[in-house]
């Protein structure tokens, strides 16, 4: 495992240093080839026409390109296509995923309303939904029942509002179950989410350590060394509840409820991360931190974005409250003290 | 009485997880139901009793990771992990050896010479034996290496003078850790060691210091040339400074960096059972979620102790995130309403409150740790 995290984190690398820039508007110059090696495709076994291996090397993938500030529908694309099974497709097509799409209306194998934005849509063939049921469909984008006006967000990732009229969907067979969708997209996004914050990080301890003032790097300042400190404990805060959410997957979802309730977690405690890391960040890099020239601001802007797709921290935090609530403390301890797993 | 004899002997075989749990889940049942404890927050440090620790002891379950020869069960950190996070949940009298089990004796494990493990080990593992920490002094807290407590060499031995503060059950205690001064050349990190010190041999006094509430845990004690026999110094002299900075990052990874309130966590889910109002339902949730974090996180410090790979960095992390967790814990139980039994708990979390980010390693130094770590990677 850990040969192939060295090959996969030396390919990301790569494709970072090959003169890529966060470019916004549109896919980066490198989604193409991130497609063409089929790194979107890790964990989808090879029999299915995926790249095979694990869970794992899939969020290593994920987690880099984030750090290396390669803006990509990566996390949402690789987890439609392991719904969907769906793994061929030209230059770089691919699925995008909704798991809370609001209201729509599901009927006579055609879906209707509006979705406010749709990240990534300009640039999808199509998108997962989960209905009502939670059960997933398969939406093309571009068919002429579906209207898009293209906008962006505050990170300048491409999205669409999205008007559907009974514009047909496809249900997937052998999909996996709801709980089980929004539990690995969770997990792929607290990735994403993990690795901008270990990119802004990167660049936040680069800057205190050569930037000097007062004859020494900023570093010097005890108030600057702790300010970085706390960035780090908070990413190792958001890695931990990461590999919580990844136990879950070990094997069939014995208990969906607390693989919902491990996603969730994983979920605030990044977008937790992700608050307390643009803001330090900024903090500690002065005026130089929000000029447009210095890369920070792609970081930064991502985070804000990122901490509330997919399902807002707001109401995870509510669900987490209420179905503790609901569970009361033995079982909730039992749930929390799951692991090491019995054998 | 049986309880007080180690019972390894009964245990056939590796005990998982599963089974370890639910021996003490059944030993503490068994006492609250005989009214033999009551639950409370920081009990770990304030809830002394011997007969449980000796309770425990025959249960194996004190010294778990120690070899079999030392009266020890060969299980692994993350064994033991699991057995500390169920007596802390439970709020159980703990305090008799805590500080033995936790890092003295694997202090000795490590470094001490075979007749003092032979002496020592199996008088914890027994839960005969009660540690005290001697290693602050008046001038010397969070700058550890500035102790001044000297030892100087004799005839089969050292004797001892100085006076150290913050003791924590000094007064029951039948033996002291002690960090003391072997040489005064160079650095003042070097020429330090680390000593065992018998609390019944002459020229130990102990002083109490009673805290903000009302409790005696905290203790001053003076040593006036007290005798230390050869055998009773800990690894190498004046390595002592590298030894005890290992010795702390085991004090600092456990979960009681985490579960200190956890009693008054459980009182106010309780209270808040039946509740409408979203705001405070928030507020849990967020304590779930770093709750289970952090619970992970120390999971994984126990797997990364089995695996022989401790990260100081992370035992640091943890103590942070998780001092400030508990101290949390108590703001929410604020706005609970509960019966007296939770007003009870507030009230004691509360008044406890303050050391849990100053002890072990204040959160300001711990901040600094982590920030070298980090910022060296």
């Amino acid at each position: 495992m850990t040969e192939l995290v060295d090959e996969l984190t030396g390919v990301i690398g790569s494709l970072a240093s090959n003169g890529v820039r966060p470019r916004e508007g549109g896919l980066p110059d490198v989604w193409e080839t991130i497609v063409e090696l089929g790194l979107l495709h890790i964990g989808i076994a090879e029999e299915r026409g995926g790249s095979g291996g694990e869970l794992e090397d899939l969020l290593v993938v994920c987690t880099e390109l984030a750090r290396k500030g390669i803006t990509t529908p990566f996390a949402e694309a690789s987890t439609a296509a392991w719904v969907s099974q769906r793994v061929e497709g030209e230059r770089g097509d691919f699925e995008t995923i909704l798991v809370s799409p609001g209201s729509l209306t599901f009927e006579n194998g055609c879906v209707s309303g509006e979705i406010k934005h749709v990240p990534w849509a300009p640039s999808a063939r199509g998108v997962v939904l989960l209905t009502e049921e939670s059960d997933p469909v398969l939406v093309d984008l571009r068919s002429d029942a579906v209207l898009a006006d293209a906008g962006g967000d505050i990170a300048g990732i491409p999205g669409s509002r999205i008007v559907f009229t009974n514009a047909t969907f496809r249900r997937i067979p052998d999909a996996p179950s709801g709980d089980e969708i929004r539990l690995r997209l969770g997990i792929l996004r607290a990735s994403e989410l993990i690795g901008v914050a270990q990119g802004a990080f990167d660049l936040t301890r680069e800057y205190v350590s050569t930037r000097e003032q007062f004859d020494a790097p900023l570093l010097n300042v005890p108030a600057v060394a702790s300010s970085l400190a706390l960035m780090s404990t908070y990413i190792e805060q958001a890695l931990a509840a990461r590999s919580r959410a990844l136990a879950c997957l070990g094997g069939p979802m014995a208990n969906p409820e607390a693989g919902r309730t491990a996603g969730a977690i994983a979920r605030v405690m990044a977008s937790t991360m992700a608050s307390a890391v643009a803001g330090r960040a900024h903090q500690l890099h002065g005026a130089m931190g929000v000029t447009d020239e210095y890369p920070l601001h792609h970081f930064t802007r991502k985070l804000w974005t990122l901490r509330d797709r997919d399902e807002s921290e707001f109401d995870s935090i509510e669900y987490l409250g209420n179905r503790a609530l609901a569970c009361g403390e033995a079982a909730l301890w039992d749930e929390m003290t799951s692991s090491p797993q019995e054998v | 009485m049986a309880e007080s004899q180690t019972s390894h002997a009964l245990v056939d075989g590796p005990r998982s997880a599963g089974e370890l749990r639910w021996q003490v889940r059944e030993l503490v049942e068994e006492w609250r139901a005989d009214g033999r404890y009551r639950p409370r927050p920081d009990a770990w440090l304030r809830s002394f009793d011997l007969d449980f620790s000796k309770a425990l002891a025959g249960r194996g379950l004190i010294g778990m990771t120690w070899p079999k020869s030392f009266g020890g069960g060969e299980c692994t950190a993350v064994d033991r992990f699991v057995v500390t996070e169920e007596l802390l949940r439970a709020g159980a009298p703990v305090a008799a050896h805590w500080i033995g089990d936790r890092q003295i004796g694997p202090s000795i494990l490590r470094h001490g010479n075979p007749r003092l493990q032979e002496e020592i080990l199996p008088r914890i593992t027994s839960g005969e034996l009660v540690f005290c920490l001697g290693m602050s002094e008046p001038t010397a807290g969070s700058d550890l290496a500035a102790v001044k407590t000297s030892a100087r060499k004799v005839q089969g031995g050292w004797r001892v003078s100085g006076r150290k503060t913050w003791t924590s059950n000094a007064h029951k205690a039948s033996h002291a850790y002690l960090l003391a001064r072997t040489s005064v050349e160079g650095r003042k990190h070097r020429g330090l060691s680390e000593f065992i010190v018998d609390m019944q041999e002459p020229g130990v006094t102990v002083s109490p210091i009673v805290d903000m509430s009302g409790e005696h845990h905290f203790n001053e004690f003076t040593l006036e040339d007290v005798f230390v026999p050869d055998h009773y110094l800990i690894g190498e002299c004046g390595n002592g400074w590298s030894q005890v900075v290992e010795q702390l990052s085991f004090e600092r990874g456990g979960p009681e960096r985490v579960l200190t309130t956890y009693p008054l966590l459980a009182s106010a889910l309780a209270a808040l059972a039946g509740s409408e109002d979203r705001g405070l339902h928030r507020e849990l949730g967020m304590l779930v979620a770093r709750l289970a974090t952090l619970r992970r996180l120390g999971m994984e410090i126990a797997r990364s102790l089995d695996e022989g790979m401790p990260s100081i960095a992370r035992a640091a992390t943890l103590k942070l995130l998780g001092n400030a967790f508990e101290t949390d814990v108590i703001d929410f139980a604020r706005k609970v309403v509960g019966d007296p039994e939770g007003e009870r708990l507030y009230r004691e979390s509360l008044l406890a409150s303050p050391g849990f980010s100053i002890r072990g390693g204040a959160s300001d130094v711990l901040l600094s740790i982590i920030a070298k770590q980090v910022a060296s990677a």
